[in-house]
């Protein structure tokens, strides 16, 4: 073949054997050249071996910098693993140049020395260059055309928490988090630019762990309600915070469309740590002690208070003899108690330890990082409650030396167990008379006060136990097949076990009602998720005169498979043996499922750039989801998002301050398949009850397989900009999503049998708001450093249509034009002077104060605005920072979960502001003993009124701490000493326990202080 | 090029062209295709399994339940007080203080019509099978419609005009409007003949746990009261008292143990040894009551040596302070012998006596009324006049079947002496016949409108 080319073109051939010639030739005098520089400057020069350290100003050791003698092509070295090099022939007089990325290259003349430590300085201008995960691509955050926000390993290592959303509250613009309570392993409520769907579960963002989706579709069934809000366990709970590199939240169009259906929400992408090269391999020992308490306790009566309160309330209704369930007052208790229930129920001290190891080292080409963590906290409630953690991650990466193939492989396992109190007692510490009876009786066991006192701790013995164990694995293989032509491969497993116990033994209840073990119940429910992932991908670049075109086509599947089982045992011998099912007496399978779920889709990107200046990006997807009926199941999605760095136009180059600047926006459509599985299919369902020994079928739904996708579409317009070298970055986004085709059950009436069917209600849910983002560098000398970072959105959510709402029994809950967030109130007025009732607003003069027609006034709970201040000062080997969050929110307040004061329940102090004709000014109306219907109705719209809605904005001092770095010697590099305090301080006007909930009556999140210490090796 | 074309198109081709399979996933393993569920007579007792433990779980009917006619209506007339510390949606109902946003009221509905909509799916399934026994659907049909009649029945009895449909289909049932209170009586009775001729005498189960034809005749029996058909319910409770099924049971002791052949038809607990929903209930011992406690207007008017006094009343004393509460179903655990019952014979005789005092047979009448009195120790009554005898028969009955399903507050209905009621409850008034229509249901279907009068 080549032999009949050769005679076809005999001319190519010798020119390309004279050239082959002519580069043999070059190649050889080259070498010579080479030879003899080398030569004589080994003659005329003397060499010596140069050694030092490469640091950080603030003393952190810099591994991987990169050292050459300036002037040559020698090859230099790099620093290891504790910032230490040693580079043997070096001419005594000639120049270092010290290079790492994201640091400004030094230039050193040795002059001689032959012992040589360095200080690099971060380039602050290199923020540009930071490379951002965008999930299927990686973008620099110049040339980004989304909106993708951003938090690293430096901002939330250390901290003392549990799941890393803790530590990022605050810190981003248009992601608010919420956590949900102060007991370990619950949920988080992340709105990501506000809520879209009017369904809570159609809110939750898209979670990618290293590129596998774990879902966010919460595991716990109804078992952990009354401990967990929603029953939500966060499945970021599953990694130890120490773990992550860094996480990004994708918020517009631009970055989410190629998310498709799963995006609408945003999406949340968590990267884990990667092993780097190094000469020694690193062992880092991490180890950190905490305590937290209750942030915040109410004020509440004390005995003589409370008793005086109970008199009146019976001597207002003019009853003198008193009755016999009211233990409190009519000597049944001893009325010269006193108990401060928040410290007897939640006011122990939650202890909170944290060991991690991790081991990572490698060589150019291939790196690992290993890491295992034990996390252990106990609870404040007066009992031996724990959450723990084990984690355990694995890093692989491997690139080949022609640089052609890379393989990325990481693994995460992670088992949490949780053993909890099944219920909250948060709200009986409020509402516990303070001269209830002693908890334990003298032996120890528990006192009913003769049958007189539910008491609190004997549910204790009820408890909610569950575990999870998670383990993701993902690969990645990449394979340049031609020159800017590469083949990718993305796969994943993602498996959960999920295992829950409830006990509830009879001696959790009242003997006096005679119960035997016949009645202690176990309820078990076991979940079993198994997920893989596939997505084949090919990439193509292309580079040319300034034009830069960057392909990317793929394909997603994925499929999930559940399992779950739920089992109910009755009757036991001996509570000894209530965590063995198969001793019970009656066992029977609640339910036993197994169902599917399965995804495919298609996505692609182009995105273009012209001179670095112009941006176009085009990103598209084509869903299919098995949660949809045959004629429903494909969507397409996509977006188009351009940005343009004006800075770098030739008519900005003579402002000096301006350092970048960028005009980006996107348009796109999003969406949502999160409305659980089959919802489409005309079945009846096994139940959980049998009748006569046969087990039941039940319809399961009515049936529509005609619903479809929910949609969102995303605009947003920001301007970036950058001063005085990047010095002061500015950040401004606005936004604009709007929802449509909820996929919301639509109320029916009764009579169909249904309180809802599965539609898309064409009701339309705008979120729009403005972003802030302000990043300054206001001190940076050779050893102190200090940045500072603020951010802030302004929210603004509205309900834009919603057809038929009027005739709806959603009509109490939503107002076209207004949040989805609101409540509908009475418009409280005041006092009447002759009754001591409270007065409300009587909008339509029925003489009746009654729902729908008198609580017309809408409050928008939910944020006004909110952000964060962060700071970090460093100086030599010391660094401090603090955050404070804020948001400025109203909230339903105490008033709304207040029981009626007079009764048997105690009260805040503010409830001594009693009207009577003395006090014309009191804020609550006379106490009442409950037989009064009039007064009760009274105090019930109260709870429903303006009053009990008020603002709940607080500032937080989010987290605070100072740490202090050791360097000791050869073996122990150094030793890093810190002190954090999470929720230290908190300012607000908020009538209640804290302005941080997602549910009222769960344990508000803990106030906590820990110490650590960590050894690098 | 041209390769990676071809890598392009056959990656695209490969999406594109499989996903529809790529996104097949079958049924879950706990769900069954509707037609299927019919297909054979086992999964089709399973659909009509799921209407009994509804009944007996969370129904009108269930007797320990917050939405069983047994404590609502108990409260609701004079068998029961409430006791809570906080005003609440039963104290509301117990202080004749419900409104349209009674959120017990809106279970009693929303519940009521959920079954309804189970027996109708029961019957169409039935109907619609191909594979069925005639034997089976006839049994199927006949039992559901029973319950669904009983519901209607219900309904009827506590709302007044109500909306009667045996339709699936929610288009229409989310727009039905009201069925006249005679009209859907006739309708129930017509439903009834037809359970009627669809069931057996026999039981299907030894246990009488599900109904047969006799139960369909007694509820047929009640219908005939409320349309003032007297002797179609004279001669339909004799055609059950002739039954050699049915025996009347003579000890006091043994009326609620499950089996009595004096029981129609009765609701067994899920798993052996389950106590009944009224065991639990009702009990409190110790300390002050729970929830319901009989009112002492009840207690006083039995006799100090009627033995239902002394078997079926339990006294709780705390620091001096009595209270009673029902106690006619007794065990709370390792329960071998209680079942609860929806209908028994001695209902039948009061029918038979309500009947036959409505024809002014008052001597013919009174043997059904003295059966109760016979059997609690009483000295029977003799000659009396209509109205005496109508004033004692109220009285026996309430003696007779306190919290059970709302009887009293269904007797007085029918006899129009509701409005006595105001002799012991302040805030009665005669609007108060009928419970508000939940206003939810008005809200979501205006075509429930008007609201029953006062509300």
């Amino acid at each position: 073949m080549m032999e009949k080319n050769k005679s076809y073109c005999p001319q190519f051939y010798r020119l390309l054997s004279v050239l082959r010639d002519t580069r043999a030739r070059y190649r050889l005098l080259f070498l010579l050249l080479a030879g003899t520089f080398i030569l004589i400057n080994s003659a005329y020069t003397q060499t010596v071996t140069v050694t030092g350290r490469v640091t950080e100003l603030s003393g952190n050791p810099l591994p991987g910098v990169s050292i050459v003698i300036k002037g040559t092509s020698s090859t230099g070295t790099t620093t290891g693993e504790e910032g230490q090099y040693t580079l043997p022939g070096v001419p005594a007089d000639a120049v270092l140049s010290f290079s790492f990325v994201g640091f400004k290259t030094q230039e050193i003349p040795l002059n001689g020395r032959t012992r040589l430590n360095v200080q690099l300085q971060e380039d602050i201008t290199a923020l540009s260059e930071v490379v951002v995960n965008a999930g299927y691509y990686t973008v620099k955050d110049a040339v980004r055309t989304g909106s993708i926000a951003r938090v690293t390993a430096k901002e939330i290592q250390n901290q003392p928490v549990s799941n890393a959303l803790s530590a990022v509250q605050g810190r981003m613009a248009g992601v608010n988090i919420t956590q949900s309570g102060g007991t370990g392993g619950g949920g988080y409520d992340i709105q990501i630019r506000g809520t879209n769907s009017l369904r809570r579960a159609g809110n939750y963002p898209m979670y990618i762990i290293d590129g596998v989706p774990v879902s966010s579709e919460t595991a716990s069934n109804s078992l952990s309600a009354t401990i967990l809000p929603y029953t939500e366990i966060n499945p970021l709970n599953a990694i130890n915070p120490n773990d992550i590199e860094s996480i990004e939240i994708l918020k517009d169009a631009d970055a989410t469309a190629i998310y498709g259906s799963r995006g609408a929400n945003g999406v949340i992408l968590v990267t884990t740590k990667k092993g780097r090269a190094a000469k020694k391999t690193a062992l880092s020992v991490n180890t950190s002690y905490g305590l937290s308490r209750v942030v915040n306790k109410l004020k509440m009566m004390d005995t003589p208070q409370y008793l005086e309160m109970r008199r009146q309330a019976y001597a207002s209704d003019g009853i003198t003899k008193y009755p016999a369930n009211a233990y409190d007052i009519n000597g049944t208790w001893d009325e010269n108690r006193y108990t401060d229930w928040q410290n007897e129920l939640i006011g122990k001290t939650a202890i909170n330890s944290n060991i991690q190891l991790s081991l990572s080292g490698g060589s150019e080409n291939t790196n690992f990082l290993v890491s295992a963590g034990h996390n252990e906290q106990t609870t404040v409630f007066a009992k031996d409650f724990n959450y723990k953690t084990n984690n355990l991650s694995m890093n692989l990466n491997h690139r080949s030396d022609d640089n052609r193939f890379t393989l990325k492989a990481s693994g995460l396992f992670s088992e949490q167990t949780n053993n909890l109190i099944r219920s909250d007692v948060t709200k009986q510490s409020l509402l516990l008379s303070p001269n209830a009876p002693v908890l334990y009786k003298e032996d120890g066991s528990l006192n009913w006060e003769n049958n007189t006192f539910a008491n609190p701790v004997a549910p204790y013995g009820n408890t909610y136990d569950n575990k999870n164990r998670v383990l993701n694995l993902n690969i990645n293989l990449g394979y340049e097949l031609f020159r800017s032509f590469y083949l990718k491969l993305n796969g994943g497993i993602d498996q959960q076990i999920f295992e829950e116990t409830i006990l509830s033994p009879n001696t959790t209840r009242n003997p006096a009602f005679g119960s035997t073990p016949a009645s202690s119940s176990t309820t078990k429910a076991n979940q079993h998720r198994f997920t893989y992932l596939l997505e084949p991908q090919v990439n193509y670049k292309h580079a040319l005169n300034g034009h830069e075109t960057d392909i990317l086509i793929g394909g997603t599947f994925q499929h999930r498979q559940s399992s779950a089982l739920g089992l109910f045992g009755m009757g036991f011998e001996s509570n000894a043996l209530i965590t063995n099912m198969a001793a019970a007496a009656n066992a029977w399978v609640d339910y036993d499922t197994e169902t599917g779920y399965k995804y495919a889709a298609l996505f692609g990107r182009i995105n273009y750039q012209y001179k670095n200046r112009y941006i176009l990006n085009l990103t598209g997807r084509r869903d299919g989801s098995s949660r949809f009926g045959t004629n429903n199941r494909f969507a397409n999605f996509g977006a188009v998002g351009a940005a343009w760095l004006f800075a770098e136009e030739e008519f900005f180059n003579d402002i000096r301050w301006l350092s970048f600047g960028k005009l980006r926006t996107s348009y796109g459509l999003t969406g949502s398949d999160a409305i659980g599985d089959y919802q489409y299919l005309d079945t009846y369902t096994v139940s959980s009850k049998s009748y006569g020994g046969i087990k039941a079928l039940y319809p399961s739904r009515l049936y529509n397989p005609y619903f479809s996708w929910e949609k969102t579409t995303k605009l947003e317009a920001a301007l970036e900009l950058g001063f005085i070298n990047d010095r002061i970055r500015l950040n401004t986004a606005w936004y604009r999503n709007r929802s449509g085709n909820q996929l919301v059950g639509i109320p029916l009436p009764a009579t169909t049998g249904f309180s809802r069917i599965q539609a898309n209600l064409p009701a339309t849910v705008e979120n729009r708001g403005l972003e802030f983002e302000l990043n300054t560098n206001p001190v940076r000398t050779g050893s102190f450093n200090w940045n500072s970072d603020f951010n802030i959105t302004f929210p603004r959510n509205k309900l834009v249509s919603f057809p038929g709402l009027e005739g709806s029994t959603y009509a109490n809950q939503y107002v076209v034009g207004y949040p989805t967030s609101i409540v509908k109130v009475y418009n409280y007025e005041g006092i009447d002077p002759e009754t001591g009732l409270y007065i409300f607003t009587d909008y339509n003069n029925d003489g009746n104060i009654s729902s729908p027609d008198d609580n017309r006034v809408i409050k928008e709970t939910g944020p006004r605005y909110y952000g964060g201040w962060s700071n970090q000062l460093s100086y030599k080997q010391w660094e401090f920072s603090f955050l404070f969050q804020f948001v400025n929110q109203v909230q339903k307040n105490y008033n709304s979960m207040m029981s009626r004061p007079g009764s048997l329940n105690n009260q805040p102090v503010e409830v001594l502001d009693v009207w009577s004709k003395d006090n014309p000014g009191g804020q609550y109306m006379p106490y009442s003993s409950g037989t009064d219907a009039q007064k009760n109705q009274s105090h019930a719209l109260f709870m429903n009124s303006t009053a009990a809605v008020g603002d709940a904005s607080f500032i937080r001092l989010k987290n605070i701490q100072l740490s202090y770095r050791l360097p000791v010697n050869r073996h122990v590099r150094d030793i890093r000493f810190y002190a954090q305090g999470q929720n230290v301080l908190t300012f607000t006007n908020y009538f209640g326990l804290d302005p941080e909930f997602i549910l009222t009556g769960f344990l508000p999140p803990l106030k906590t202080w820990s110490f650590g210490i960590q050894f690098n090796f | 090029m041209k390769r990676i074309s071809y890598l392009f198109i056959y990656v695209g081709l490969l999406l594109f062209t499989a996903c529809e399979d790529l996104i097949d996933v079958g049924y879950p393993s706990n769900q069954l295709g509707t037609p299927q569920a019919f297909e054979d007579v086992q999964t089709a007792n399973a659909a009509l399994a799921n209407l009994y433990t509804q009944v007996r779980d969370r129904s009108v009917l269930t007797g320990g339940s917050y939405i069983g006619t047994g404590s609502l209506c108990g409260a609701y007339a004079d068998e029961l007080d409430c006791y809570y510390y906080d005003q609440n949606q039963y104290m509301d109902i117990y202080q004749n203080q419900q409104q349209e946003t009674n959120i017990a009221i809106a279970s009693v509905w929303s519940a009521s019509y959920q079954q309804i909509y189970y027996a109708n799916a029961v019957i169409y399934g039935v109907e619609q099978s191909t594979t069925l026994s005639d034997d089976d659907r006839n049994r199927i049909k006949g039992e559901a419609l029973l319950v669904r009649s009983l519901l209607y029945f219900y309904l009827q009895q506590l709302f007044g005009d109500i909306p009667y449909t045996t339709s699936l289909d929610y288009e229409y049932n989310r727009t039905i409007g009201k069925t006249e209170a005679s009209v859907l009586l006739t309708q129930l009775e017509k439903d009834m003949m037809e359970a009627v001729t669809l069931l057996e005498d026999d039981y299907r189960d030894a246990e009488r746990i599900y109904p047969n034809r006799k139960a369909a005749q007694l509820l047929l029996a009640r219908i005939c009261l409320l349309r003032e058909d007297w002797l179609l319910a004279e001669q339909t409770a004799k055609n059950i008292l002739q039954s050699p099924l049915y025996q009347y049971e003579a000890d006091i002791n043994e009326v609620f143990h499950k089996s009595g052949k004096h029981i129609l038809w009765q609701l067994k607990p899920q798993n052996n040894g389950d106590a009944t929903s009224e065991a639990a209930f009702y009990f409190f011992t110790g300390s002050a009551p729970n929830n319901y406690i009989l009112t002492a207007n009840l207690v006083g008017s039995f006799a100090d040596n009627d033995l239902r006094k002394q078997v079926w009343i339990a006294e709780v004393t705390v620091n001096g302070q009595s209270w009673y509460r029902p106690y006619k179903y007794k065990n709370r655990e390792n329960n071998a012998n209680e079942y609860s019952i929806v209908f028994r014979l001695e209902e039948a005789y009061f029918i038979m006596a309500e009947a036959l005092a409505r024809q002014n047979k008052v001597d013919e009448a009174l043997p059904y009324l003295n059966a109760s009195r016979e059997r609690a120790g009483l000295i029977p009554l003799t000659s009396l006049s209509q109205e005496a005898f109508i004033d004692e028969l109220l009285a026996e009955k309430r003696r007779e079947f306190f919290t059970e399903s709302g009887h009293r507050f269904l007797d007085l209905k029918r006899w129009g002496r509701l409005n006595e009621l105001s002799a012991l409850k302040p805030d009665w008034k005669d609007y108060k016949q009928v419970w508000p229509i939940p206003r939810n249901e008005l809200l979501l279907n205006p075509n429930l409108y008007p609201q029953n009068t006062g509300y």
